[in-house]
């Protein structure tokens, strides 16, 4: 690469040059480093440290009650979030999202499948659009569709099923919206359009060639997918089935509105957050959110190994 | 003229006649039928999943209290409120947000990620990596966070009044206001940065910005020009992506906003309507949702159409 | 120009061995809605041929390589091979091997896995796939390589491993779909030989399908050249050069310069001054018509001459010879190739004389 800043004045060296190019991305460096970086590391740095109370003494001059407070650094926090509630929280949030991860994963795949194939570019595009809209601003609204079509009392589906079909989405179908079942339902309604839009350029990529390359040597059809195909996808879905886990896992909107029966972690730390703790335990809700860190980042992390693993291939 | 094999005076063989009508009974040709069928099933049960909640929640918000079809769950929609502010407050509100949250977005990311492509290429995975943080660590995280920084910078509890607030307290304060929440403008344009980020780095590119710019200095542009009248409208239609991302993603956002104790953006205030209505709140569900998705179809065409030559 | 075609049994041409199979297309055509890809191909392959495929893209010529691979079924006619037809039987069933243009290869297969492929889907065992496949890799010269994956290899180095894995299985028939065309100029040149020379050891019936005529040209037995879905002519490369059976193929096989003249008795022509015999096969044309008079660039003598009728306008450097453009006198232009060590004495701005080779010429109808 050429650096072709222009010629003004002759005495400036080729590091000067450079270095003046660096500063132009102080603004970017800054801004993530004061917007996100910050509160990152306040996460890392409350969550071993804890405030307790180690007295209470009156103030002779004005006859208060001042409370002193010691601030120490610990594992207390982190031990915390591990137990009662929060473990459950934790437990749940892992079972919902790993469950609907596998789930998502595959129907997304069969339904990225039939979108590629497709001939029509309307469908295409609507699937696209339709992915991008629920991956990121479903949230609330989507929770909504789903009471208002489940609610165990009100229901539009529940009372179509029971009216004429005479069955009890509760008790005949273990469908219950605050219930796991019901959570799930929900969760894969933008997991699946996320896997789409993770795996559809994947499935792009595989080239006729191959599937006809292999017709030509003599495989069948499911030969093809399962010694050429299977291999060059794997890396995209393993990595897919990581970022569907993570969302799931992430994911705060969706499961506050159906008021999920059960402990989920993206909720209680919001508790932990809004003050329903023991005193002492403010630091509680930074641990639990570096417990959520400790979970996403590695698998992030091995999400895009696989990633630059698949690129080699389909390059 | 075709040519016969078999001599010189060798006409075509006329007694070959037709066998094959172009939907034969071949292998080849059941099997894609059997995959267009399986295709069309597949695609069929989605619609249904994706489209049912949709239809349900239509036909909740239409039941009369007779029984009947009323509009009047979409009536309400304009006069409900969430003890705050009714629809349009909380639309305006957000949509100011996105507005601002926009702005720093193309004003920060598309001149840093034209130096990056342009002059400091080494950088870019850096960079790159710096977007995608926020999709590792979720909004839920980044909150607590910045809880954990208003903790820290606030004056303590069991201070006396009239204590001094800290300058950065101060700042902190006023970011935070609930009248100009700059606060969720700037978190949001950290959120965005994953989505927005791919979006303008595929446009550019796709317009192979380093010609570009090459040669209009060759003939003479400034860096003004340059950036404003050459670079920006080949990259309108990454320009317009990348904002609508940003758009979806803060008319969407509860997370931050509910846990931060605001109460007038959009998704927040949604959440926040009296549950008596439930079929307001549904109303409102079905139209943000449709609203949004038609904004993206839309979109969508005019990308197809865009400018000559930069699509397929 | 004779009105026929003309056509070179088979015996009289280069190569004919026993082994390999005869492809025969019948009366093929494929509708593609309203167009036509291809309108009646009738065709004949002999064992052991090589025959290219030439023509410009849409012609139908990776059509019709399509229709004998199996990947698509003709909408009328038949495909034979060895006088059986294939047109219903499935792809993976034909016995053939196929070397695509680019992507040949599967990615997550190491090189000699590729190869073995074709071996495996016919339930040979490790040992022997291994065995088989390293001896093709041999044959294309990369046994070295054989650990190795397709990012790892060069286009030529990926193409040949598809040659050799098309070859693994003893095919009844090779297909070549411009194998060559997405390589550099000295790769393809290289891999041209070994090709043609691989064929000719194996005796494989080979189909290869190129837009590039000095390709087909160098590589075939003999080539057919298509156009718009049918076949203009398939003959041996030389007889394609010097009798070429439609004005279509006298322009896209070589250069062709078109000089007014005036036919004479006896099938004579008078050009430029002269007066040559015609190659009419046929029909001698009656005297006294004008024609269009189709001569090779090599066939145009210049000298330079101060008092001559042409001019040198531009000079090009191709190698071996050089190809001068002239004008004429009346304004029109004509092709010249001369060997390039006289490019110095026919500078631009040269006036030349001009005469034709005493050879018998093509006449355009």
């Amino acid at each position: 690469m050429t650096n072709t800043l222009e010629t003004g004045g002759t005495g400036h060296s080729r590091a000067r040059r450079f270095s003046l190019a660096w500063l132009g991305l102080t603004p970017f460096f800054a801004y993530v480093a004061l917007v996100f970086l910050v509160p990152i590391g306040f996460i890392l740095f409350e969550a071993f440290r804890r405030t307790t109370t180690s007295g209470v003494t009156r103030d002779p001059v004005t006859q208060q009650f001042v409370k002193h407070t010691e601030t120490s650094f610990t594992f207390a926090n982190v031990h915390d979030s591990l137990q009662g509630i929060y473990r459950t929280s934790l437990v749940t949030s892992v079972k919902l999202s790993a469950i609907t991860a596998v789930i998502g994963a595959v129907l997304g795949m069969l339904l990225a499948a039939a979108v590629v194939n497709s001939s029509s570019a309307f469908l295409r595009q609507v699937v696209t659009s339709a992915a991008a809209v629920t991956a990121n601003f479903g949230g609330i609204p989507l929770a909504f569709l789903f009471i208002a079509t489940l609610d165990a009392n009100s229901g539009v589906a529940t009372t179509f099923l029971q009216d004429h079909f005479g069955l009890s989405l509760q008790d005949d179908l273990h469908l219950q919206l605050p219930e796991l079942s019901g959570l799930c339902l929900v969760y894969l309604y933008f997991l699946v359009p996320l896997m789409v839009l993770v795996m559809a350029p994947a499935l792009e990529g595989l080239k006729p060639q191959w599937a006809e390359a292999a017709e030509n040597l003599g495989a069948s059809r499911w030969t093809y997918w399962r010694l050429v195909a299977a291999p060059v996808l794997l890396p995209s879905f393993l990595g897919a089935v990581l970022l569907l886990f993570c969302s799931a896992f992430s994911a705060y909107a969706t499961a506050y509105a159906i008021n999920a029966s059960f402990p989920l972690i993206t909720i209680r730390i919001n508790a932990v957050l809004s003050g329903n703790v023991l005193a002492g335990q403010e630091n509680l809700g930074a641990a639990l959110a570096l417990l959520m860190i400790v979970f996403v980042l590695p698998l992030t992390v091995i999400y895009q190994l696989l990633q630059r693993r698949t690129s080699r291939w389909l390059a | 003229m075709t040519t016969g094999i078999g001599g010189i005076a060798g006409a075509p063989d006329l007694a070959a006649a037709p066998t094959t009508p172009e939907t034969g009974p071949s292998a080849a040709a059941r099997r894609s039928r059997n995959a267009r069928y399986g295709r069309w099933l597949i695609l069929l049960v989605a619609a249904i999943y994706f489209l049912g909640p949709l239809v349900a929640a239509i036909a909740f918000t239409l039941k009369g209290d007779n029984g009947g079809i009323s509009f009047a769950a979409y009536g309400d929609i304009f006069t409900t409120s969430n003890g705050q502010t009714g629809l349009g407050g909380a639309l305006l509100y957000s949509l100011l947000i996105a507005a601002v949250s926009i702005v720093i977005t193309l004003a920060l990311m598309l001149p840093t990620q034209l130096l990056v492509h342009l002059r400091l290429p080494a950088w870019r995975p850096l960079v790159e990596t710096l977007t995608l943080l926020p999709l590792v660590f979720p909004p839920i995280v980044l909150v607590v966070g910045v809880s954990d920084v208003y903790a820290w910078a606030a004056p303590p509890t069991n201070a006396a009044a009239g204590t001094q607030e800290s300058f950065v307290f101060h700042i902190l304060k006023f970011l935070r206001e609930d009248s100009h929440p700059l606060l969720l403008a700037l978190l949001y344009v950290i959120l965005a940065m994953p989505f927005t980020f791919r979006a303008l780095d595929s446009g550019i590119r796709a317009i192979d910005a380093q010609t570009l710019v090459e040669a209009a200095r060759n003939l003479g542009a400034g860096w003004s020009t340059v950036l404003f009248r050459v670079l920006m409208p080949c990259l309108r239609t990454a320009l317009v992506n990348a904002a609508f991302l940003c758009f979806a993603l803060v008319m969407g956002e509860f997370t931050i906003s509910s846990v931060l104790l605001y109460t007038k953006p959009f998704p927040v205030w949604l959440a926040q309507l009296p549950t008596t209505s439930g079929q307001v709140q549904a109303a409102v569900s079905v139209f943000s949702l449709l609203l949004v998705e038609v904004i993206l179809l839309v979109l969508g065409a005019l990308n197809v159409r865009g400018p000559a030559g930069r699509k397929e | 120009m004779s009105s026929l075609p003309v056509t070179t049994p088979l015996s009289e041409s280069s190569f004919a061995t026993q082994r390999g199979a005869t492809v025969e297309y019948r009366g093929v055509r494929r509708v593609f809605g309203a167009t036509s890809a291809l309108d009646g191909l009738d065709l004949k392959i002999e064992p052991g041929e090589l025959l290219a495929l030439l023509g410009p893209s849409g012609c139908g010529k990776t059509t019709a390589l399509r229709l004998l691979a199996g990947f698509d079924t003709p909408t009328a006619g038949d495909v034979l091979v060895d006088d059986k037809d294939v047109s219903h039987t499935p792809a993976n069933k034909r016995d053939m091997g196929m070397v695509f243009q680019s992507y040949s290869l599967f990615p997550t297969m190491s090189a000699i896995d590729n190869v073995g492929f074709g071996l495996r889907m016919r339930g040979q065992g490790t040992r022997d796939r291994r065995d088989r496949a390293g001896e093709l890799l041999d044959l294309v010269g990369l046994s070295e390589h054989a650990k190795k994956y397709p990012h790892q290899l060069s286009g030529g180095q990926q193409q040949r491993v598809a040659l050799a894995r098309a070859l693994a299985v003893r095919p009844r028939v090779l297909l070549l779909d411009e194998p060559l065309s997405a390589l550099d100029a000295k790769v393809r040149e290289q891999l041209r030989d070994e090709i043609r020379r691989i064929q000719l050891e194996l005796g494989v019936t080979t189909v290869f399908v190129t837009h590039d005529q000095e390709e087909a040209l160098s590589m075939a037995d003999r080539v057919g050249v298509m156009r718009a879905g049918k076949l203009e002519q398939c003959d041996a490369p030389a007889v394609l050069y010097d009798r070429p059976a439609t004005p279509f193929v006298a322009e896209f096989v070589g250069t062709m310069n078109h000089i007014p003249g005036r036919t004479e008795e006896g099938g004579r022509v008078r050009v430029l001054g002269q007066v040559l015999p015609s190659d009419a096969e046929g029909a001698v044309p009656p005297a006294g018509v004008e024609v269009d008079v189709l001569v090779r660039p090599e066939a145009v003598v210049l000298h330079p001459a101060p008092d001559g009728d042409a001019v040198v306008m531009v000079s090009t450097f191709r190698g071996s010879s050089v190809r001068i453009r002239l004008a004429l006198r009346d304004g029109s232009e004509l092709l010249a190739d001369v060997a390039s060590h006289r490019a110095g004495e026919l500078a631009a701005g040269t006036h030349v004389s001009l005469s034709l080779l005493d050879r018998p010429v093509l006449l355009a109808t």
